[in-house]
């Protein structure tokens, strides 16, 4: 699903290196990154989905080689391809939850809402718990409702990748593990493979495979991969 | 562009507050040049309409436009008048039918127009309840006038005297309306119309009383009675015979005359008569004299337009420092749409779609607001003029 090579990455002026040697995650498997503040893990996220180019190396997802593509193109396979849940939501205040959720379709030509997709968000929202909240605006939902919204509209386009980053960093101890469990039943359900941010070593253990990316003291961060044997 | 307007309206919609503001300042924008063009278009084509129905107005020396605009609209006083004198001039000339106009006096705050029958058929006035007048003391209420003052045939209304603190001057008339005009959309509907002859017995020079004691043989020949003689203050079926006038018909007091020549030679030959240095009258082209009062209105009116341009330019600038505050405010909000994929020309679109939707709410006030601008322009040049 996601493969990486020879990955360099640098901000413009700034002293902090990325770099990758080499990266593979197969199709439908759950992979944390985990990794002091700064050192990259957000970075890797913007990386794979597109939204950054790496210097040198490169970064193919569903055999679309993103580093080679321009921005439109990398715009259009994200919206297809890949759902993004953040921690902090990044809901927009002025749509109801519902209208949060079915978001991706009005964002690009290449998405339509059709009654099939407004079904299958229905679908999503019934088994993820926010079909109830459908109508309702955003700052008259909890936090956990919120991230609930946040992870229906990360899915509603059936994404290949599902990239979180941190999605459990504002929540308390016992929603955190709701979350992921949410997270990972709906990946799994829908065959996408999961790419995780976390600080919460408490979490670990549901994942397939656990990303070191490294010690940031020189502001850098390298890989180093430790892989579970069962989930 | 469905999505992008669709999530413009819910923006708009969300911060309703800001967003009608934004609105309504562009709508004022839009309105003022094209509200103040309907406006002073209508005031133009009233003022042109009536101005060329009335060939000439003769009137005394003095302020061209206070003339016409009295003989026009019934408004300016005019302090100096002329006598009928002028009237009979202008009719036994043979080049022209006079008019006479006494326009001095009010009752209940409305104009009260002294004139003659010729008027009514000049401006083809036809009763729409009642009759013109048919004897003095009866008035033919204007449509606008009956309405506010709430009065029909049969009702009365008083006339107020010409000075408050004149004591020594003549009574108010107590006048009978006879009819009330067909609605006209000129300053005929806001107007009394009543027989020349009675403005001047509301001006005192006509009045009726009973009748006198025979002057007793051998007495003072100026004592005809005594000092208890009762004018009446309302003019009947009974009295009416009692009526008289003292003094030279000639000398009575006309304000304007209107004066209808017989043919384009006619008028310039009695344009000619009004041209010597010692002439105490003067006679007027209505349609020219309008033609410069709207030369004064262009020059105010691009005054206005200057300052609208000005307006319109401060509007747009705060609108342009709203939506560039609004696009750093929504800087987070893109940067999302960017990470879920948004396509450039999506953003793009909906800053525009924003915008669109901005100057369609403006739009529509402004078309809110010109719709009765339109309506209630005729009847608010007649109130103003």
């Amino acid at each position: 699903m996601v493969e990486i090579e020879e990955l360099e990455f640098q901000y413009t002026g700034a002293a902090f290196h990325l770099s990758v040697p080499g990266l593979k995650i197969d199709a439908g498997e759950k992979v944390a990154l985990i990794g002091p503040s700064g050192c990259g893990k957000t970075t890797l996220l913007h990386l794979i989905a597109g939204v950054l180019l790496p210097n040198n190396g490169s970064v193919t997802v569903a055999g679309n080689s993103i580093s080679a593509s321009n921005d439109a193109n990398r715009r259009r396979f994200r919206i297809n391809n890949v759902g993004f849940v953040f921690q902090d939501f990044r809901l927009l205040e002025y749509l109801s939850a519902g209208d949060n959720v079915l978001l991706p379709f009005r964002l690009h030509p290449s998405m339509k809402l059709t009654a099939e997709h407004d079904g299958w968000a229905h679908q999503l929202a019934t088994d993820i718990g926010v079909d109830h909240i459908w109508h309702q605006r955003i700052d008259q939902l909890s936090q956990g409702e919120r991230q609930r919204v946040a992870i229906c509209r990360a899915l509603v386009t059936r994404p290949k990748l599902l990239l979180a980053d941190e999605p459990t960093g504002n929540l308390d101890p016992s929603n955190k593990r709701g979350v992921l469990d949410m997270l990972l039943s709906q990946a799994e359900a829908n065959e996408a493979a999961l790419i995780m941010v976390t600080h919460d070593t408490a979490l670990l253990d549901s994942f397939d495979r656990v990303i070191d990316v490294g010690d940031c003291g020189q502001h850098s961060g390298s890989l180093a991969s430790q892989a579970k044997g069962s989930r | 562009m469905g999505g992008a307007f669709y999530l413009s309206w819910q923006h708009l919609r969300h911060h309703r507050g800001r967003s009608l503001l934004i609105a309504a300042c562009m709508a004022l924008t839009m309105y003022l040049p094209m509200g103040m063009q309907i406006v002073s278009h209508r005031f133009q084509t009233t003022m042109a309409r009536r101005a060329s129905l009335t060939p000439l107005v003769v009137g005394a020396q003095g302020s061209q436009f206070d003339l016409v605009l009295h003989a026009l609209y019934f408004r300016n006083r005019v302090d100096t008048a002329v006598d009928m004198q002028q009237v009979a001039r202008i009719q036994e000339s043979d080049l022209a039918t006079a008019i006479p106009l006494l326009i001095r006096f009010q009752a209940e705050g409305e104009h009260i127009v002294g004139t003659t029958p010729k008027y009514f058929d000049l401006r083809a006035l036809k009763p729409s309840t009642g009759t013109l007048p048919k004897r003095w003391g009866d008035c033919v209420l204007g449509a606008n006038v009956a309405k506010r003052l709430k009065l029909g045939v049969g009702d009365s209304l008083l006339s107020e005297p010409e000075n408050l603190f004149d004591l020594a001057g003549p009574s108010p008339l107590k006048m009978r309306v006879s009819g009330v005009l067909e609605q006209q959309f000129t300053a005929d509907d806001d107007a009394i119309f009543v027989d020349i002859e009675t403005t001047w017995i509301i001006q005192g020079i006509g009045h009726g009383h009973k009748p006198t004691k025979p002057k007793p043989e051998g007495g003072d020949e100026h004592i005809v009675d005594g000092a208890r003689v009762t004018a009446f203050v309302e003019v009947t079926d009974d009295n009416v015979g009692s009526f008289h006038f003292h003094g030279n018909r000639d000398e009575f007091p006309v304000t304007a005359i209107l004066a209808i020549p017989r043919d384009e030679k006619s008028q310039a030959i009695l344009e000619g008569r009004y041209l010597e240095q010692d002439e105490t009258a003067q006679i007027l082209l209505p349609s020219e004299v309008v033609d410069e009062l709207f030369q004064v209105v262009f020059q105010v009116e691009r005054l206005i337009y200057a300052a609208t341009a000005l307006l319109a330019l401060t509007t747009l600038a705060l609108i342009l420092q709203v939506m560039l505050l609004s696009f750093r405010l929504r800087r987070e909000e893109m940067k999302t749409m960017t990470l879920l994929g948004c396509s450039r020309g999506m953003i793009a679109k909906l800053y525009a779609s924003d915008f669109a939707l901005l100057i369609l709410m403006a739009a529509v006030g402004a078309g809110c607001l010109l719709i009765p601008t339109s309506i209630f322009s005729g009847e608010l040049i007649n109130q103003l003029m």
